[in-house]
């Protein structure tokens, strides 16, 4: 009888296993819960009307939001004009290694078919040359050497950092280098029943400027297959949740292997809700 | 292999039986999802601390199908992965060294399958794993990915078309 695909598949994968010692270990990570490290004070709960701009385009100081995005689309053109808030809320966030950020929500817009977030963070990215001590070292995992793991980086400073530590990856040159960068990141969610979360099915386009601000937008025209955003979208409003995050990277190369730990820390919520629209994009 | 744990089980009790049942099949999923052991690992990670999270819920709903649920855990986990930060920062380009050991001693013809089954399309490679690997029906599929079972089922047809030719392709090569 021939094998099964789980068979074969089993079979092929038979080293990606885990011990009883191993298992243990990953239900003492599970239960360590991650908590939400503070509230956002009542001031920055922002709850948003629509804002509907027809027939003209309403531009934050300094940036043409349709130019910053690199991937060209005509149709979602129109729909990021006209999706900008005219008075948008910077959140601010404050962080350990970071410092300062702000996290401001520049796009939204909802209709029958498309959900439409943007936003900007700025100050988005910290980096530094690292050492790990025997205790950090022991909470970072070998990476093997044929992915460079690339810390993140926002200016030209950081991008020597970047491309320091990458080169002696992909060179396997026999020196030691380590990068400790962290990240303001951000996601947005639907609260369902029950404590769920859904997070969202997107599109999204990034641009990176000088000035440190780098903009994102999500979209969800087209990406309509799960039947709980279908329901959604035939709401009169949508509740959701802006999660800010940082995220740390520790990346480690001593010559001959790669070490790296990446954590994510949620930071704060911000709730949004949007009213939908009724009027037709022209 | 049971499918449902009895409640009166401590909550610690039921993940760590959760561990001894599933954690191979589950990581061997995010591997194949992922195309990375070490993101496959990651992911494992972050799928039972979620399901660890979510304890209350899964006893609220009364959940009968405890690998259904914990797939579907796997899976958001994976999609999140593929689009985090962290993915961003990662180079990847595949060498013999990241492919799991066992890879280069397997029958070809299971090297070339799991091969295959990387290189498909995540939204077919999905039900595939959970139908043809985790042995779920076609309604059971469409549940854990938030779809109507009529477009998993349409899904499946086409990854196992996809996969055919690949292997038509390579018979037809040799």
């Amino acid at each position: 009888m021939p094998d099964s695909f789980k068979q074969k598949t089993d079979r092929a994968l038979a080293s990606l296993h885990l011990s009883a010692q191993e298992r243990r270990q990953l239900i003492a990570f599970a239960m360590e819960e991650q908590k939400m490290k503070k509230k956002m004070p009542a001031v920055f709960v922002i709850a948003l009307a629509l804002i509907l701009i027809l027939g003209s385009v309403t531009i934050a100081d300094g940036m043409n939001v349709f130019a910053m995005f690199t991937n060209y689309d005509a149709r979602l053109e129109k729909l990021i004009y006209s999706s900008v808030i005219e008075d948008p809320v910077p959140v601010q966030v404050e962080t350990d290694y970071i410092g300062t950020s702000y996290v401001t929500l520049t796009n939204a817009h909802f209709d029958d078919d498309h959900l439409i977030l943007g936003f900007t963070v700025e100050n988005m990215v910290a980096a530094e040359s690292f050492v790990p001590t025997e205790e950090e070292l022991q909470g970072m995992r070998p990476r093997g050497l044929g992915a460079v793991c690339a810390p993140p980086y926002m200016n030209e400073e950081q991008k020597s950092l970047h491309d320091w530590y990458s080169r002696a990856v992909e060179a396997r040159l026999p020196e030691s280098r380590g990068v400790k960068a962290s990240e303001i990141t951000v996601s947005f969610v639907i609260p369902g029943e029950n404590g769920e979360v859904h997070t969202m099915n997107y599109r999204w386009f990034q641009q990176l400027q000088e000035d440190g601000l780098t903009c994102h937008l999500y979209t969800m025209d087209g990406l309509k297959n799960d039947p709980f955003i279908e329901q959604l979208m035939k709401q009169s409003s949508i509740t959701l949740e802006m999660r800010i995050y940082e995220s740390v990277y520790r990346l480690w190369y001593d010559g001959e292997e790669q070490y790296a730990r990446w954590t994510n820390e949620w930071i704060t919520s911000v709730p949004i809700t949007l009213e939908k629209s009724y009027k037709s994009l022209q | 292999m049971a499918d449902t744990v009895q409640k009166a089980v401590s909550r610690e009790d039921r993940l760590l039986m959760w561990a001894d049942l599933y954690a191979d099949e589950l990581l061997r999923t995010c591997y194949l999802y992922l195309g990375d052991h070490h993101l496959a690992q990651d992911a494992l990670q972050d799928t039972f601390l979620k399901a660890w999270r979510h304890m209350d819920l899964y006893e609220k709903k009364q959940v009968q199908n405890d690998k259904a649920w914990l797939c579907r855990i796997a899976m958001n986990v994976c999609r999140d992965q593929l689009r985090s930060p962290w993915r961003r920062r990662v180079d990847r380009r595949l060498t013999p060294e990241d492919l799991p050991p066992s890879m280069l001693s397997c029958p070809a013809q299971d090297r070339d399958l799991i091969l295959d089954i990387s290189r498909l399309p995540v939204k077919y490679r999905q039900p595939i794993l959970l139908y043809h690997y985790h042995g779920m029906t076609v309604e059971e599929t469409a549940a854990v990915l938030h779809i109507p079972a009529a477009t998993a089922y349409k899904r499946l047809r086409k990854g196992r078309q996809l996969l055919k030719d690949r292997l038509t392709g390579r018979e037809n090569n040799a």
